[in-house]
């Protein structure tokens, strides 16, 4: 078993590698939106699958490394430096967030992402002199290399996925530390966690922080990519979206954000294409409800039938 | 003796209308083995809450080596040296055994790699060598705890809390636990215990404190609380001197079993069972852990489908029927460790009983009611927060809501006072006066016996013999083989 889930990893890796020579800048559009959504999902991840804990503003992160970046570049910044400091912002932000609700028991966490996710879109759409509001914001340079300008579907494809790869290390790094070990017992029993001497406080701080990071990087990386960023991109459903990419792939597993990430983007697409075809004159709206719809059936599909997500249930027992 | 490690003084807590603490006095000594007993819902669990903060007391204090607890998080105090295991078990699933224990030894800041080695010598002393790799989730009951018990040694504590650890234990694990706790006690640790095996309790503690309704009611010496009337009365309520029925052999057959073969995975818990249930009399059911007695239960409610055999209720096969097709047809099963829905009120449990016939009514609440006032004065209390006593209680009274002709109880005892079987087993006597027709499975059978019209042992799935209460009673030789003991568990204290 384990030789045939090393061949198919092979697989899958050499597959990543070879599709941006297929030329196709549908393919490799379609796989940098992957990679953005398996790096927002991966942070995500860390805070429910290692620590138990449930975040609604996942695309407020995104946004405001999106739009902290495109801001300060668009003021002068060095890009790079810009997304260092959007970083900082989200991390900052996170901050403010968790200390006070991770100090209650509860899950106060969780009502205070769901205020900020619904919030900071209001919050884009009426600071319009400084956001652009509703119709967007775009007025900030290129990202650069030394002298290479990135653009286009392949540097993204590069840069995106390095990010999904170092930040699935990482987290795999930190579940086989004792930061990681403690942050599991958390997710398995609070109170036993606790009663053995873990902060718990402190451990759910950081994996909040940490999922904060990785979503506003994932903003960051998307703002430079499309050249154009504006408030519906960073809605509260996409912080469901979110969510169910990191149920759909396991939030056990380092790997499963980025298989729920892959799954949700690449059937999002088959059902957008499906729904046309079968509905050639209904309205947009109407075909994306019954996404929205067929959605939900494939979340109760995995939920009841694999309940560890695909991940889980491909991986098998991790031995940590 | 030494100057006190905890002092615990007026400690009150209130949940609702119901105190659960109603002031607690007591301490514990430096290199004290000291042992918290008392009935079901006499607040020792929650004590043990406000020690470690997961409770904040309304009143009282308590203080660590003279160091007031008040206002610290559970995680503050576990570093001052307070360590517990938990009732209900609380191991780290998804994590493997090892991992438990080097994630609190890491948390005092071991170092990792000397945690591992730590970690696999203190899974050896606590009889979990080779388990080291195994799922936390994965092993036995028994394991879990002893591995609760190594998770909470490894923070170096010093004081153990241990809540009820010998329950669910075979006897030859509580053999290896009492070794243990011999070995920590030698070693110098204090030890603060909540058990319900008294035998164990009056060996091994060097004093013992007796909680009664949130209240301190009596602390000293095994000896001289042994001696102490009001202990007696109320932890042991009145010793049971009735007779042990007999019944008539005229009464009509409601459910006939024949030869009855269940699987339990690949385990064939059921081997050929044969038995007949009379109208209105109370069957009990008992036999040696693992016999099949559970899955005997289990079958005849349909939660398994029996691989051959056959099952008539009133005349008509039921076997192969849905557990959801049996409540129908009038059998109510009380399964073992109650199953009440925690987060529902207990007047919503009820209701829930009465679903599968689509109905309710005022008077049949009233009836579960009069059979178990307690249940009446907590109508919209969460279940979860109801003591073990109360939970099985409730779970009777959701069985009894489905109205059935007979009623099957797994276990109601298990884990309770011996004040509060009593209780329980009036209730019982109570239901079947009204001629509703009981099954009782019951590992400590003599508690069962003065209740039961007729008895059947269960022997590696099958029934190895039956007949009237009072003739099992007299028959020492099969009490001896078949229960495993010759005197029920709560003799010693008297």
């Amino acid at each position: 078993m384990a030789t045939v889930r090393n061949a198919f990893s092979a697989i899958a890796v050499a597959l990543l590698i070879a599709i941006p020579f297929f030329h196709n800048g549908y393919v490799t559009g379609l796989f940098v939106v992957v990679a953005i959504d398996a790096l927002a999902a991966t942070g995500l991840g860390i805070l429910v699958g290692a620590a138990g804990e449930v975040s609604l503003a996942q695309a407020a992160f995104m946004g405001v490394g999106a739009y902290a970046t495109a801001l300060l570049a668009g003021h002068g910044w060095n890009p790079w430096l810009a997304i260092a400091g959007a970083t900082t912002a989200a991390a900052v932000l996170a901050v403010i967030v968790g200390y006070p609700t991770l100090r209650l028991r509860g899950h106060y966490l969780t009502l205070a992402t769901l205020g900020l996710g619904i919030i900071f879109v209001v919050v884009l759409n009426q600071a319009s002199s400084l956001t652009g509001g509703p119709s967007g914001y775009g007025d900030y340079p290129q990202l650069h290399l030394g002298a290479l300008s990135l653009t286009g579907d392949v540097p993204f494809y590069a840069l995106a996925w390095t990010c999904v790869l170092l930040a699935a290390a990482g987290r795999a790094v930190l579940r086989a530390s004792w930061r990681g070990r403690a942050m599991r017992a958390i997710a398995a029993s609070e109170v036993a966690a606790a009663s053995i001497g873990i902060s718990v406080r402190t451990r759910k701080l950081e994996a909040f922080v940490l999922c904060a990071i990785a979503a506003s990087i994932a903003g960051s990386i998307y703002a430079f990519y499309v050249g154009f960023i504006s408030p519906t991109s960073f809605g509260f459903e996409q912080s469901i979206f979110l969510l169910v990419m990191v149920i759909l792939g396991g939030a056990q597993k380092p790997a499963g954000p980025i298989f729920g990430a892959l799954l949700f983007v690449l059937a999002n697409e088959a059902l957008q294409a499906l729904g046309s075809h079968l509905f050639p004159s209904t309205a947009q709206s109407a075909v994306a409800a019954l996404q929205i719809v067929a959605f939900g059936v494939i979340l109760i599909v995995v939920v009841r039938l694999l309940p560890q997500g695909v991940a889980g249930a491909w991986l098998g027992k991790v031995t940590s | 003796m030494s100057a006190a490690l905890l002092e615990i003084h007026a400690a009150r807590k209130r949940f609702g209308g119901v105190a659960a603490v109603d002031g607690v006095s007591f301490d514990v000594r430096h290199g004290e083995f000291v042992s918290l007993i008392g009935p079901n819902g006499a607040g020792k669990t929650s004590v043990f809450n406000l020690i470690t903060s997961a409770y904040v007391p309304d009143s009282g204090e308590i203080r660590l080596e003279g160091h007031a607890l008040a206002g610290m998080t559970i995680s503050a105090i576990a570093r001052l040296g307070v360590a517990r295991t938990f009732q209900t078990l609380q191991v780290f699933g998804g994590m493997r055994a090892i991992d438990n224990v080097v994630a609190a030894l890491e948390a005092r800041g071991v170092h990792t790699a000397q945690a591992y080695d730590q970690a696999r010598q203190l899974l050896a002393e606590a009889g979990l060598a080779g388990q080291e790799q195994a799922q936390a989730q994965d092993l036995s009951f028994g394991q879990q705890r002893l591995l609760e018990l190594a998770r909470a040694l490894a923070t170096k504590p010093k004081l153990l809390l241990l809540d009820e650890p010998a329950s669910g234990l075979s006897r030859i694990e509580v053999a290896a636990l009492i070794r243990q706790l011999r070995r920590l006690r030698a070693s110098g640790l204090t030890i603060l215990m909540i058990e319900h095996d008294l035998r164990t309790v009056m060996a091994e503690s060097d004093r013992v404190v007796v909680l009664h309704r949130g209240m301190t009611l009596a602390t000293g010496a095994p000896a001289e609380v042994q001696q102490n009337p009001d202990v007696v009365a109320a932890y042991l309520g009145e010793s049971d001197e009735r007779p042990r029925r007999t019944v008539s052999s005229d009464r009509r057959q409601l459910l006939a079993v024949e030869d009855l073969v269940t699987y339990r995975g690949d385990v064939r818990a059921l081997d050929g069972a044969t038995l007949d249930v009379h109208e209105g009399e109370l069957l009990a059911i008992v036999g040696a852990n693992g016999a099949g007695k559970s899955t005997l239960l289990g079958t005849l409610a349909g939660l398994y489908a029996p691989r051959s055999g056959r099952i008539t209720y009133q005349g008509q096969p039921i076997h192969g029927l849905s557990a959801e097709q049996v409540v129908r047809r009038g059998i109510a099963l009380v399964p073992e460790r109650r199953h009440v829905f925690e987060d529902l009120t207990v007047a919503r449990n009820l209701e829930v009983g009465a679903y599968s016939r689509r109905g309710k009514s005022a008077a049949e609440l009233d009836l579960v009611y009069t059979l178990f006032p307690r249940l009446k004065e907590r109508t919209r209390q969460r279940a979860g927060t109801l003591s073990g006593g109360e939970q099985q209680m409730l779970a009777i009274g959701r069985g009894l809501l489905a109205k059935p002709s007979l009623l099957l109880l797994d276990e109601p005892s298990l884990g309770l006072a011996p004040r509060v079987v009593a209780e329980i087993f009036d209730a019982l006597d109570a239901v079947r006066r009204d001629g509703t027709t009981i099954v009782l499975v019951e590992q400590n059978a003599l508690a069962a016996l003065p209740l039961a019209d007729r008895f059947a042992v269960i022997e590696r799935g099958r029934v190895a013999s039956t007949g009237n209460a009072a003739d099992l009673a007299s028959d020492e030789g099969l009490a001896a083989a078949y229960l495993g003991k010759g005197e029920p568990e709560a003799l010693p204290i008297s």
